[in-house]
Formats: structure tokens, C-alpha cells, sequence
């Protein structure tokens, strides 16, 4: 069991220093960071996929705090590091679902195998596909707008934080995410109900 | 749309989802105003919003469903998630016992590395735990560390709902609560009397059971946690919450029991009140830190409007969380007792922190200035007219104060500096600043005292003393007339800048030649000037040095220029007229250098004037009337030409005034009399319509008495001494009045006494000769008694002479001995 906690962290850059330097300014430490949050994000889902609970959807939340959990040694991280973590998380998780949907879209145009993957774990209906792109692009706009109400709906939507969360990791209060979720939700949904559907 | 537009977009429309629906269009008429485009933007997003539904939403709050429901663990087989915490996450599990199934709680603890240590530390503390057996706390039953490596706690399951939970649903009342609160009282006491802490006590690990009995869960759970730290516990902030933790825990201390009484503390607050003291949601650990330090809670009765927690509960909770761990009571014991206490309605121990006593605690933590600025700029607000001295607003300045304490540092002092210097120019201030002069001192001096030699603070303190100083008692600028109190400042001043000099920095240097001449400046007022004469050249010193140092530099020639000002000064007290002229010229040479460098500087033109004044009124003295009057008419001229441009400025108004009596006596003196007596009453009108707008005003009530001298000389040179009379008696009263207002002001005695001069004067040429002795002797009295003191100045001695002989050609045997024994 010790052996293969060894090998485990032979193999997977000392996140928690990761994180640590990444905050403090360092970007090498996110280029690092990042791939390692994904795979572990990727493994994670698997696991969960081999389990064979196709019947229920996978919460985003539960994913990202095991890969934290996993990858972060508790006693040694800061306070301040878990919503850096879940700040990349949350891109990372958005990146993932909107790959998928590119990749689903194309597939369905140009046919190819499917292969049940980790959006499909995360619990991604097909339907949402179109959605998800179109939001996308919408929350780009959004985050031009205000990086940080950006920042907000991807905490919320791509993580499922809840409000509460969310105010920890951005480091303002639940009432401020409330209004900016909101105000956010409104805008949004604006910006995509004048697009016709399935355009990209 | 543009990033500010959003901003202000997304305000309005945050309002408007925020009033109710009947209410918006009249929040809407009045956020959007006029503007069309605003209004559609915002109406178009409110549409979005209904039509949104739960757009977005869709994926919160959806059970998690786990993969390791089903797992067995050791002998326990996990049933479902109860829930998951920052520590791990906690199942519902059971055990065959006796062919019977036992339900228990397991708790998964994730924890990267378990070395042999660890995992003996781990048992041990287990077997401690496991012996912690009361009835409000769910006990231990096992643990060991899962086949994949994760340590596992298994505890009796309690089938109850959290405390929160239980508050808001069932709503229990004050006794109810209050029975809740002891419960958990006497378990965590319980638990300290077994030298075991909690540290992560919060509603949320409280179960009330369905007997309506408090269960605390994970107790020690910390220490096992992180069982290598030292035996009273460290636990990481990550695994507990800061926004219930103490501020022991947020400062990363080790656990302790008294940091467990906190916690019971806010737990007694939230049972009242039903909320935290402070909205905490969100914010970092040092962020809470910072607020805790600062902020008293509100009080329970008052969050809740119940009079009932009114005094004792209000105590005891607000005890419990006292910020420093002294003041709080020294166990949760003793909590327990005073809850006890209050039940069959006993005295308790905890007593309401006062005011003064929290500020008291305040500045000993902080030694900051911030709050002696803060409450002299409340002060100052409340002056200024805001009939209402918020309590509140003051609570709040506190807060910013230390929330941005280096800009507020700022902040503040420029409310001391900036603000006062405003004020000071504005009619009518006095009584403002009197009683902003009271606060300062009093917050300045325990600041002083407790000070332990913070650089910048010490700075900032010897120059708030020295402002005080101004306000007190600056001879020649707008004051309160206490000479001795500004020179107990300015001393104190002194002595903090003389501490740095050696290793000051030339600006420092600078400050200490500054403070040396508003020393000499207030003991000219006394009349010592011997010591008026050491400290201008203590500060001749310094700055001529500071000046070699910067050859270049402008502001030290005006420095250099105020100083040999300052030094005539003395001179001229002292009757060394040869001294004064020579500096003056110094001086006033340096003034002409620099406003030929910059013309259009104010404020070296003013500088220019009062040179010029300082340049007639030695000539004057000296009989070189025409020289005299070139320089008088100049300085009017400059000044006549600033207050053009600043009508208001009060500064510029008295220069006028003054230039004008000036003028007008030299003119007068040099033989054109009606001339000169026209100067003086423009002067005197002046002076009249100031003194009007503050009554208090030192200064031009003493400029106005000089005037009225003055004239009375004039008028006697064409022989009118009825018109002179009532203006000598009117000089005189205001003379003794101020006076008497500032006793340690020699010079206000000597000029009482060229005031009775004065008026002998004006009844000896009306022939009046008993009233003109009379007058006379009283002149001699003063200038008898000032002499004796050593506080005679060398115009008072020249008012001596010219007195006794004025009474002798009356023919009285006038002098102050034989008077003074009459009476």
C-alpha cells in the first residue's frame, strides 16, 4: 500500500507546491498545474464510469473536490490555495464539456464511433451540446464584460458550487454572488436566445 | 456595451429584482432617470430574467450519489452518505453485533500520508477518545485505516438534525435554547476537565436527537487529524471553518480550551439571535481576523429586539467571544456557571464592556494614531454642525480605520493637518477647534504613553503635538490663547524629535529646528526671552547646515529667512535694535531672491509683505520715517492684492487690516496725521467686522486694541481728546480682558499697561490731571510687576520711563511702589 502511494508521487508533480507558487505569481506553475488537474479530473471519472452507475449523473463538485483532495496534501496546503484549485478546476471542467461538445457535434455531422467519455460522466445531455457551446461563447463576452462575474458562472455552472462556495472561493460575500449570479443568468440567457439554435 | 455600463446595468437591475414587483416601476423611473436607452437595457434584462427560469440552475443541488455505498469497511458495511465535510465524508454504516445489525457513523478521513508514527499516534488518541463518555457527546467506538490506505473513525450513530437546522425548523424558545446551551456547556467542559478540546465547535456539528437532546459530534476529531503536532493540538484552516473558529485558531495558535469557550460563545450567540455576529460568509482567515479585532458585536437583545437577553445574556455571550482571551472567562466552567446563575436568577460575573473601556483596548492593541485622528475628526464633524454625534458613526469610523489602517493613517492625519488648517481660515471655527483640541490631546497623550517607539509613529505623534501647539497657542496665527498648554505641546514635540535627530533624515532635522521655533515663538509670549533667544538660534543652526547641505533648494531659503525672522524677534524684544534691523535685512533679502525665482507663489508673496512690515516697523522705531513708510505702503500693496484675489480667506483680510493700521500710524507719527488717522479707520472697520464673526478670536481682538492705540495717538497729536477717549477706554478693556484670558502672556500685561498709558495720555491733554495720574499710576503697577518677574520687555521698559515722566510733568509723585502700599 505504502509502495504504491510512492510511485503515485514519484509520477504527479507536488501539486500542493504547485498551487502554493502559482499564487504567489509563478505562471510555469499553472502550465504544470494544469495538465496534472486534468488527468486526475479524467482518472477520476473513469473510476466512476467502471463502477457501471450510468443511471445517475456524476456532480461536477464531487469530481473536482476528489481530484483536490487526491492531488493537495491537506496539512501542508493554505487556505487561500483551495480556490485557486477550484478556480482551475472550474476552466478545466468548462473546457472538458465544451471539447465534448465540439467533438459530439462533429461526430454526429461526420459519424464516428462514440466513446462514452467524461463529459458523458459529468452528465452532459446530449441536447445540451448546442447549449453548451452557445454558452461558451456568451460567457466569453461575459468575462470581457467582467472577469470577475465570469469567473462567478463558471465557479457555479461548470463546478456546481453553491452560492455559498462560491463567495469563499472568489472571496466576496454570498449576497454579492447572489446578485452577480442573478444579473449573470439574465445576460446570459439574453445573449443566447438571440442566436438561433445550432448556430456556432 | 462597455464594462462600465455593465456595472451600472447590472446595479439597477439587482435593485430591481430586489424590490417587490408592485414597487419596481417607481425604482426603475427613479434609477434610470431620463435615460431611454438605460431603461430598455434594463427592462430587456429583467424579461430575460423571468423567461430564464432556471436556466443555468439546472445542476446545482442534485444528490450525489456514491460510488462507495455497499463498501465494506473492516466489519462495517457502509450504508449511505450522511454527508462530507472539508475532513472527509461521514456514512451511515452498521455491524452485525450478536446477529443484531448496530447502526453507526463512519466517518472516511483523508489524509495524504501514514507513516508508522502517525499510525500509533492515531491508535492511541483513539483509545483516549473512546473513554470520553457523556451524554452530549457521541462517543468513539472504533476506527482503523481502510484496505485503500484511508484512516476511518466510527462513532454511535446519533439520528438527530444539526443545531441550525433544529433552530430554524423547530423554533425552540429562550428556555429551550438555553437548556441546549448548558448541555453543550457541561459536555465541552466535560471534555477539558479530560484535557481534550474540540476546536471546531459550530451548529453544524451539534445534533439535537429526537429527545430533544444536544449530541456534539467529532470531538478531539482535531487532534486526531493531525496527531504529529504538539499535545494541546494545531489544526490546519483548511480542515476547520473559519468563519466559527476563534482568533487563537485564525492566527494559526495551538487549541486550547479557552479557544473552545470562544466558540461556545459564538454558539450561544447564534442560539439567541439566530445568526453570526458578523456577515463572515466569504472571507479569508485573516480578513475575519481583522474583522473580530475590530468590531463589537452587536448586542443580542438589540438584533433581535428582545428585552429579555437584555443585561445578563447580553453579557455572557458578548464575555464568551471577547476578542482577547484574558478578558474572556477563564473556562467554559465558569461560562456554565454564569448561565447557571442567570437561570435561578443569581448574579453573574460577566460584566458590559464600556465604551471607554473597549477604546482603552483598542488603542493598547493597536498604538495606532489612526484612532486618535479618527475620534478628533468625529469630534471635528460633530463640531462642524451635525447636530447628531452619531454613536454609530463612530463605530464605523473605527472600523475603516483599521480595515485600511495605512491609508486611514493617512487619512486621518490629513483630518488633524488639512482639515484643521481649513478650518482655522474659515470665521467662526474657535469653538470647533477648542473642542477638538480637548479629544486630541487626551487620545495623543495615552497614545504617547503606550507607545513603544514605532518610527512613523513617533513621527506622527510629535507632529500632532505640534499642531495642538498651534491650535492652542501659536502666537500670530489664528488660536486659543493658552500659551502655556501650546508650550506644553511644543515641548513634547521636542523632546520626540530631539530622540531622532542624530539619525534623522534632513526632513526630520527640519521638523526639530520647526519645533524649536514655535518653542521661542511662545516664550516670547512669556517673556523669556533669553530662552526665546537660545531656541531661534538652536534652530539658526540647524538650517543654516541643512541649507549648505542643499544650496539649491528654495524651501529651505524660505526656512532660513522665517528663522532670522524669528531671531529679530527676540532681538527686538530685548531692545537690541541693531540685531533686529540686521536680521530683518537678512531676512527680507532672501524673501526678495526667492519671489524673484517664483513670482507667482502666494504664499512667498505674503511672506514678502510681512517682511516689508517687519522692515517699516524698525525703521519706524528708528525715527527713518520715510524709509519707513516705502516698506509699509509695499507690504499693503501685496496684501491688498492677494485678498483681491481671496476675498473670503481671513488670513488675507486681517494682513489688510493690519497693514493699513500700520501705515496709518507711520503716516501719522511722520506728520501726516488726517492721512494717517484714514489708514486707521479702514484698518479699524476691518478689524471690527472680524472680530464680529468670531468672538473668541485672540488675534484680532489684540490687532483691533493695537489699532485703537494707535489712533488715540493720532487724535492727541491734533489735540482731540474727546474723540480718542472712548477708544483708549474701549483698548484698555479689551486689553484687560484678554489678558485675563491668558495670564502667562506677558506680553498682553504690557500692553494693559501702554493702554493705561494710553489713557493718561488722553485725559492729560483734557486737562484732567487727577484721572491722567490715576491712569498713569495703574500703568506702573503692571510694568512694576512684570519688571519684578523678569518679564519686561524692552518696549515696556521704554513705556516705564515715558510714564513716570509723563506723571512727573503732572506733577504727582507717581511710581509703583508708593502705589501699589496705597492700595
Amino acid at each position: 500500500m505504502r509502495r504504491r502511494e510512492k510511485k503515485t508521487a514519484m509520477q504527479t508533480p507536488d501539486v500542493t507546491m504547485l498551487l502554493d507558487s502559482w499564487s504567489k505569481g509563478d505562471q510555469n506553475a499553472l502550465d504544470q498545474l494544469t495538465p496534472v488537474v486534468y488527468d486526475e479530473l479524467r482518472r477520476l471519472a473513469a473510476s466512476y464510469m467502471r463502477r457501471e452507475r450510468q443511471d445517475h449523473t456524476l456532480q461536477s463538485t464531487a469530481l473536482v473536490n476528489e481530484a483536490y483532495l487526491k492531488l493537495v496534501d491537506q496539512k501542508n496546503v493554505v487556505w487561500q490555495n483551495r480556490a485557486h484549485f477550484f478556480g482551475i478546476a472550474a476552466q478545466m471542467i468548462r473546457r472538458i464539456l465544451v471539447d465534448h461538445a465540439r467533438a459530439h457535434k462533429a461526430e454526429k455531422r461526420g459519424g464516428g464511433a462514440g466513446v462514452l467519455s467524461l463529459d458523458e460522466a459529468i452528465g452532459v445531455p446530449e441536447r445540451r451540446d448546442v447549449e453548451i457551446l452557445s454558452l461558451n461563447d456568451a460567457l466569453t463576452r461575459l468575462t470581457e464584460l467582467d472577469p470577475q462575474q465570469g469567473r462567478i458562472v463558471e465557479l457555479r455552472f461548470f463546478t456546481g458550487l453553491s452560492i455559498e462556495e462560491t463567495a469563499e472561493v472568489v472571496g466576496v460575500s454570498p449576497a454579492t454572488v447572489k446578485r452577480e449570479w442573478a444579473s449573470a443568468r439574465a445576460w446570459l440567457f439574453r445573449e443566447i436566445s438571440r442566436k438561433p439554435e445550432g448556430e456556432d | 456595451m462597455t464594462p462600465d455600463r455593465w456595472q451600472q446595468v447590472k446595479s439597477i437591475l439587482a435593485g430591481a429584482l430586489d424590490v417587490p414587483a408592485t414597487q419596481r416601476e417607481v425604482y426603475l423611473r427613479d434609477a434610470c432617470g431620463a435615460e431611454m436607452s438605460l431603461r430598455h437595457e434594463v427592462d430587456s434584462l429583467l424579461s430575460s430574467y423571468t423567461e430564464a427560469g432556471a436556466f443555468l440552475n439546472t445542476q446545482e443541488m442534485k444528490a450525489l450519489p456514491d460510488p462507495r455505498v455497499g463498501e465494506e469497511i473492516g466489519p462495517y458495511r457502509l450504508e449511505r452518505l450522511l454527508g462530507q465535510g472539508g475532513m472527509g465524508a461521514v456514512y451511515l454504516a452498521s455491524r452485525e453485533v450478536d446477529g443484531f445489525p448496530m447502526r453507526v457513523a463512519l466517518k472516511l478521513i483523508r489524509m495524504s500520508v501514514l507513516n508508522d508514527y502517525v499510525h500509533r499516534r492515531f491508535r492511541m488518541e483513539r483509545q483516549i477518545l473512546a473513554r470520553l463518555s457523556h451524554p452530549n457527546i457521541t462517543r468513539l467506538i472504533d476506527g482503523g485505516i481502510a484496505r485503500d490506505g484511508v484512516p476511518f473513525l466510527v462513532t454511535e450513530f446519533v439520528d438527530g438534525i444539526p443545531l441550525d437546522e433544529y433552530v430554524k425548523t423547530k423554533k425552540p424558545g429562550l428556555a429551550e435554547k438555553l437548556r441546549l446551551l448548558e448541555a453543550i456547556a457541561s459536555a465541552v467542559a466535560f471534555a477539558h476537565r479530560n484535557l481534550i478540546v474540540h476546536g471546531d465547535l459550530k451548529p453544524h456539528n451539534i445534533l439535537v436527537n429526537a429527545e430533544g437532546q444536544p449530541k456534539l459530534l467529532d470531538f478531539g476529531i482535531a487532534r486526531l487529524i493531525d496527531p504529529e503536532s504538539s499535545s494541546a493540538g494545531e489544526m490546519t484552516l483548511e480542515a476547520l471553518t473559519p468563519a466559527w473558529a476563534s482568533p487563537e485558531q485564525l492566527r494559526g495558535e495551538p487549541l486550547s480550551p479557552s479557544s473552545d469557550a470562544y466558540s461556545l460563545g459564538r454558539l450561544m450567540y447564534f442560539l439567541l439571535t439566530g445568526q453570526q455576529p458578523f456577515d463572515l460568509a466569504g472571507q479569508a482567515p485573516a480578513q475575519i481576523l481583522t474583522l473580530l479585532s475590530l468590531k463589537t458585536p452587536p448586542l443580542p437583545s438589540e438584533v433581535t429586539g428582545q428585552a429579555e437577553l437584555k443585561g445578563d445574556l447580553d453579557n455572557i455571550a458578548l464575555k464568551a467571544m471577547e476578542f482577547e482571551t484574558a478578558l474572556r472567562y477563564p473556562s467554559v466552567d465558569a461560562m456554565a456557571e454564569d448561565l447557571r446563575r442567570h437561570r435561578e436568577s443569581l448574579p453573574i460575573s460577566a460584566h458590559p464592556t464600556t465604551a471607554s473601556y473597549r477604546v482603552k483596548k483598542f488603542v493598547r492593541r493597536h498604538k495606532a494614531l489612526v484612532l486618535a485622528a479618527a475620534a478628533v475628526t468625529l469630534s471635528l464633524v460633530a463640531g462642524l454642525g451635525m447636530t447628531l454625534w452619531q454613536a454609530r458613526l463612530a463605530r464605523e469610523n473605527y472600523e475603516k480605520s483599521q480595515r485600511l489602517f495605512g491609508d486611514v493613517r493617512k487619512l486621518a492625519n490629513s483630518f488633524i493637518f488639512d482639515m484643521d488648517d481649513a478650518i482655522a481660515e474659515l470665521p467662526g471655527s474657535t469653538s470647533v477647534r477648542a473642542r477638538m483640541v480637548r479629544n486630541a490631546i487626551g487620545y495623543l497623550d495615552r497614545l504617547a504613553s503606550e507607545s513603544t517607539g514605532e518610527a512613523q509613529l513617533q513621527e506622527e505623534l510629535a507632529a500632532a503635538y505640534e499642531k495642538i501647539g498651534d491650535v492652542q497657542g501659536r502666537p500670530g496665527g489664528a488660536n486659543l490663547g493658552d500659551t502655556a498648554a501650546a508650550l506644553d505641546s511644543y515641548r513634547k514635540a521636542e523632546k520626540i524629535r530631539e530622540a531622532v535627530f542624530d539619525q534623522g533624515s534632513t526632513a526630520q532635522r527640519d521638523d526639530l529646528a520647526r519645533t524649536y521655533l514655535r518653542i521661542s515663538s511662545v516664550l516670547k509670549a512669556a517673556g523669556d526671552f533669553p530662552g526665546s533667544l537660545e531656541y531661534d538660534r538652536k534652530a539658526l543652526a540647524i538650517r543654516q547646515a541643512l541649507l549648505e547641505l542643499e544650496p539649491a533648494n528654495v524651501e529651505r531659503r524660505r526656512s532660513l529667512a522665517a528663522t532670522f525672522t524669528a531671531l529679530s524677534g527676540s532681538f527686538s524684544l530685548m531692545g537690541e535694535w541693531q540685531g533686529v534691523l540686521e536680521n530683518r535685512q537678512r531676512a527680507h533679502a532672501i524673501y526678495e531672491d526667492v519671489l524673484r525665482r517664483e513670482p507667482e507663489n502666494e504664499s512667498d508673496q505674503r511672506n514678502l509683505a510681512l517682511s516689508n512690515y517687519r522692515m517699516s516697523s524698525i525703521l519706524f522705531f528708528q525715527k527713518k520715517m520715510d524709509q519707513g513708510l516705502v516698506h509699509a505702503r509695499r507690504a499693503l500693496e501685496i496684501d491688498e492684492e492677494l485678498l483681491r484675489r481671496h476675498p473670503g480667506n481671513v488670513q488675507f483680510q486681517v494682513a489688510v487690516a493690519q497693514d493699513h493700521t500700520f501705515y496709518g500710524n507711520g503716516l501719522a507719527q511722520a506728520g501726516q496725521v488726517q492721512k494717517g488717522l484714514d489708514e486707521l479707520k479702514i484698518g479699524r472697520d476691518r478689524y471690527s467686522r472680524l472680530a464680529e464673526l468670531d468672538p473668541r478670536e485672540v488675534r484680532t481682538r489684540t490687532l483691533l486694541a493695537t489699532n485703537e492705540v494707535f489712533t488715540v495717538r493720532a487724535l492727541l497729536l491734533e489735540g482731540k481728546s474727546q474723540e480718542a477717549l472712548p477708544l483708549a477706554q474701549s483698548a484698555l478693556a479689551a486689553r484687560v480682558k484678554l489678558s485675563k484670558e491668558n495670564p502667562m502672556n506677558a506680553g498682553a500685561r504690557g500692553e494693559v499697561a501702554e493702554s493705561y498709558g494710553a489713557l493718561g495720555d488722553v485725559w492729560a491733554k483734557a486737562g484732567k490731571t487727577a484721572q491722567a495720574l490715576e491712569s498713569y499710576q495703574e500703568a506702573i503697577v503692571v510694568l512694576t510687576a512684570l519688571e519684578r518677574e523678569g518679564k519686561a520687555n524692552s518696549v515696556s521698559r521704554m513705556e516705564m520711563e515715558r510714564v513716570r515722566e509723563e506723571a512727573r510733568k503732572l506733577g504727582g509723585a507717581a511710581n509703583g511702589e508708593g502705589l501699589a502700599a496705597r492700595r
